[in-house]
């Protein structure tokens, strides 16, 4: 269904060969053009070099990313390949340039691409989640109930009743009151885990959940002092 | 329902003078004074600033709290390396003869017997193997001999400390945790007499060791109590 809205535009587009480009703005090393209703991206400054053709409702550009808006839905494209990473399924796009990932929304839902795997390791099914994919352990949330999906094979892991899950390289770390606990692949707590994470930084332990803008200091405890 | 930290710095800094030596029960508590109708109109006026409503009860709640001589569960644990134990942390160890042994990590192969069953060795320090792991059956090398550890747990700070942390020393997370203790325990045993005037300097120095006001207060209650028992 995707691919047919582009295959259409694409034959659109086509048919209207003789009718000139206008450049609409630049971003960057690239120029939007558009022809009749359609934005398109070409290399700035040559209007041959065309990137993607005039098929677009909107077109977001950052670096070498652009989210493109095609029937009502946006897609991801990939202007060093010039190919597209995914088609124009969601609703929103949401890019986050340092972590290297997309938030995806799709009816509401948030879920995560990677642009280092190029794939979707969170699906659109949560409130919110994780803008980053460094652990192979990533939070989201429903409703109040957070929860981590396991990149690697997809499974959701339960937490019980935590009042916040961090983002981390190794671990599952979840906040109870005013205590952190560390998790082990199965959910069950995991002392020695977090006592060596806690040694690591001599008695300390930062801890952060970058989308929320929050972290907690903790000792050797799980105890949250800051 | 636990106060919030506004109102506890209020009270703890206006009611509470540091530390006083209860002998019924062998241990340094906060000393609080007293705070009659008047001083509980005064708190409330003052939280309610804030938008919090504090109760009479509440007020006891944390008092008593703060004066309980108990501390939380000890948390029971099968394996604990010594690379994974914290300067100041507490760890109390039953012997196949059920015997109690707390001891407190205080630098990377020492620790300091805090309290035991076995006479005479309260304030002694114990040694261990580099590469030590506590385990279940091994065996610990105390003052020559050896004790059979039958079970090991690890005591966590209580509510009352976490909050004089949280008020009286603010700036604990951003100090790493000390690799000796021993240099702090000295202070003590020198400065032992006049502790109650130098408590917040005493908290400061500990401070910015990384160690809490728990550690500080189990370090001085053992001093005490070897006091106490050689008087």
């Amino acid at each position: 269904m995707h691919n047919e809205i582009i295959n259409t535009r694409i034959e659109d587009n086509d048919e209207y060969f003789f009718v000139d480009y206008e450049v609409v703005r630049q971003c960057g090393n690239i120029d939007i053009i558009r022809r009749r209703d359609w934005l398109g991206i070409c290399i700035h400054n040559d209007i041959k070099n065309i990137l993607l053709d005039t098929i677009a409702d909107d077109i977001v550009a950052s670096g070498l990313l652009a989210a493109i808006k095609i029937g009502g839905q946006w897609a991801l494209f990939d202007l060093s390949r010039c190919s597209f990473l995914f088609p124009p399924e969601y609703d929103a796009l949401q890019l986050n340039g340092n972590e290297r990932t997309v938030t995806l929304l799709l009816n509401g839902k948030q879920g995560l691409y990677s642009l280092q795997e190029k794939r979707v390791v969170i699906p659109t099914l949560f409130d919110d989640c994780t803008n980053n994919d460094h652990s192979d352990y990533l939070w989201v949330r429903s409703g109040s109930v957070y929860q981590y999906v396991r990149k690697s094979d997809g499974s959701v892991i339960d937490l019980g009743d935590a009042d916040m899950a961090y983002d981390t390289d190794d671990a599952m770390l979840v906040k109870h009151g005013d205590r952190v606990i560390c998790l082990n692949a199965e959910g069950y707590e995991d002392e020695l885990s977090l006592r060596s994470l806690v040694m690591r930084g001599n008695g300390r332990l930062k801890i952060v959940n970058s989308k929320l803008h929050f972290y907690n200091i903790i000792d050797i405890y799980g105890y949250i002092l800051e | 329902m636990a106060i919030s930290k506004l109102s506890a710095n209020i009270i703890l800094s206006r009611y509470c003078h540091g530390l006083v030596w209860n002998k019924d029960i062998g241990r340094y508590l906060l000393d609080f004074m007293s705070i009659d109708r008047r001083d509980y109109d005064f708190i409330r006026s003052e939280v309610r600033r804030y938008g919090e409503r504090l109760t009479i009860e509440d007020i006891n709640e944390f008092v008593t709290l703060c004066l309980s001589e108990k501390f939380p569960s000890a948390v029971r644990v099968p394996r604990l390396p010594m690379g994974l134990i914290c300067t100041g942390e507490i760890l109390n160890i039953v012997d196949s003869a059920n015997n109690d042994l707390t001891i407190m990590k205080m630098s990377a192969d020492t620790f300091l017997m805090l309290h035991t069953d076995y006479k005479g060795l309260s304030g002694q320090m114990l040694q261990t193997p580099k590469g030590y792991v506590f385990d279940s059956d091994c065996e610990l090398p105390v003052n020559g001999s050896s004790i059979v550890v039958e079970r090991l747990y690890v005591q966590p700070p209580d509510y009352a400390h976490r909050l004089i942390d949280k008020i009286w020393m603010n700036r604990l997370p951003d100090y790493t945790c000390t690799d000796s203790l021993w240099g702090l325990y000295n202070d003590l045993i020198d400065n032992f007499n006049c502790l109650g005037s130098m408590f917040r300097d005493t908290l400061q120095h500990f401070e910015e060791a990384g160690m809490s006001s728990f550690v500080m207060t189990n370090l001085i209650n053992t001093i005490a109590r070897n006091r106490k028992a050689y008087a």
